[in-house]
């Protein structure tokens, strides 16, 4: 066998939970997400892409017939139609990138995109609030997401923070609810952020803001394990 | 918090409502109930929309990289052939191209496009099927009623979620994820294919199949809970 190649960080695992004992992964996940999702997970079709110079074609289509978008048109009080708009054609950036910067500028930014969602009545289990985090400059380069779902057995917080770097040997990450009162509750420890799905037992009315702090393992003979204060990400809750 | 407040949304995340607006150009498919898009993805959506409103190409190049791969897979699964899913692909760039403010800016472009990439699809079905060169067993006097309808919209948001599933994996977890479920090939057998130790493999199963469960498991329910309403109904 070859020289394994790097992990990037990750460690090898003994057991792929998602495998059968003949290290299959087939039938457990379509026992998971069911046999229409496996099977259109087993068509290769699912994975093909398309050729890499198909945008170039596309482009020069719409360069040939000098196709502009078409824009909406509305009759003005006088009855006229106004033409298309004239605005100026803006260059467009990309302006997804990781969210770096824990200023108040870049929370208040944040802040304005932050989706709060109703619950809606008479089913408890859709999500109410969704929303990226912020770092807090305490690991460098980290991002993350946070969905809140009320149920009757409190909230299920869905993490996905893959970013945060594994911890291990006493340390871990652990979530936060700060509420109206000042009040902290703890929503679950993990290792790591990708996929983690965390759980308080508190109304989603009262909380004001998500964390997740660093911690270390307490010594053996204490009682408290209270939080480090040490925030890694942060996202605050809008009040109405 | 007001317990019958609308929903209230900065951008196009109104897909927990579950409503379906139809199908076509003008109106589309929302999201799946539990594909939530995080507000930076929305911003950069929002950005997009406005861009490819305004008329600038980049926009639609911009546009065809991110989901590109989502399209020619709904027009792949529609015609069941590689070069008239291209054909499609362009159609269905062309289209929103042209029709781009008929798009509600920070709505989430996939379902948008997936319909009427599922459109052209068809439309370069039925075409085919009036050729004269089209064989027999695909096509009888060009009869458009026995046109293969193709994927129907609760399938093409199936096909849709699992194409984005995919492509939120790795280059490295995609590779590992399709041997596994198209070739069927066991943790051994892809650690020796790829040259990497097993527990690599393992791992990287493990985290891609997490985050496909997240991401596809809903769907599961969903279909659960349709099929018990159906049921009920009956009842």
């Amino acid at each position: 066998m070859t020289e394994p190649s790097p992990t990037s960080g990750l460690e090898e695992i003994d057991i792929d939970p998602y495998a059968d004992d003949d290290g299959r992964v087939t039938g457990p996940f379509a026992s998971i997400v069911g046999d229409d999702v496996a099977a259109l997970l087993a068509d290769q079709t699912m994975w093909d892409d398309p050729p890499s110079d198909l945008a170039d074609r596309i482009l020069g289509e719409v360069e040939r017939s000098a196709d502009a978008p078409s824009h909406s048109v509305a009759a003005g009080p006088t009855g006229e139609v106004a033409g298309p708009r004239n605005g100026r054609r803006r260059r467009w950036r990309r302006s997804v990138s990781p969210i770096v910067l824990g200023s108040a500028a870049a929370v208040a930014a944040l802040l304005g995109g932050i989706v709060v969602l109703s619950a809606i009545s008479g089913n408890p289990s859709q999500p109410v609030f969704a929303a990226s985090l912020v770092p807090t400059g305490l690991i460098a380069d980290v991002e993350g997401d946070v969905e809140i779902t009320p149920s009757d057995s409190g909230l299920e917080i869905a993490l996905d923070a893959p970013s945060l770097p594994r911890r291990a040997a006493g340390e871990f990450y652990e979530g936060w609810l700060r509420l109206d009162d000042g009040g902290l509750v703890p929503a679950g420890t993990f290792h790591e952020g990708g996929g983690v799905t965390l759980w308080a037992g508190i109304e989603f009315e009262r909380v004001v803001s998500f964390t997740i702090t660093l911690e270390r393992t307490a010594a053996a003979d204490s009682v408290d394990q209270a939080s480090s204060e040490q925030v890694v990400l942060r996202v605050e809750l809008p009040r109405p | 918090m007001p317990t019958e407040s609308p929903l209230v949304e900065t951008s196009g995340v109104s897909c927990f409502s579950g409503h379906r607006v139809g199908v076509g150009v003008s109106e589309y498919d929302r999201g799946p109930v539990h594909e939530f898009r995080p507000a930076s993805v929305i911003s950069a959506d929002t950005e997009l929309a406005e861009a490819l409103q305004s008329g600038d190409p980049a926009a639609l190049r911009e546009l065809y990289q991110r989901f590109g791969g989502l399209v020619f897979t709904v027009a792949v699964r529609v015609l069941g052939d590689r070069g008239h899913a291209e054909e499609a692909t362009q159609q269905t760039f062309l289209q929103a191209w042209r029709h781009a403010d008929r798009f509600e800016a920070g709505r989430d472009f996939a379902p948008w496009l997936a319909t009427i990439a599922r459109r052209a699809s068809i439309d370069i079905q039925r075409r085919e099927q009036r050729r004269p060169s089209v064989p027999l067993d695909t096509s009888v006097g060009g009869d458009e009623s026995v046109t293969e309808p193709g994927p129907d919209a609760e399938q093409m948001e199936m096909t849709w979620t699992v194409r984005r599933a995919i492509e939120s994996l790795s280059p490295e977890e995609r590779e590992i994820v399709n041997l596994q479920h198209v070739d069927g090939f066991t943790h051994h057998e892809i650690a020796e294919r790829l040259g990497l130790a097993v527990g690599t493999v393992k791992s990287r199963s493990f985290r891609a199949h997490r985050r496909l469960e997240r991401r596809l498991a809903h769907l599961r329910t969903t279909r659960s809970d349709a099929i018990r309403d159906g049921d009920a109904d009956e009842a």
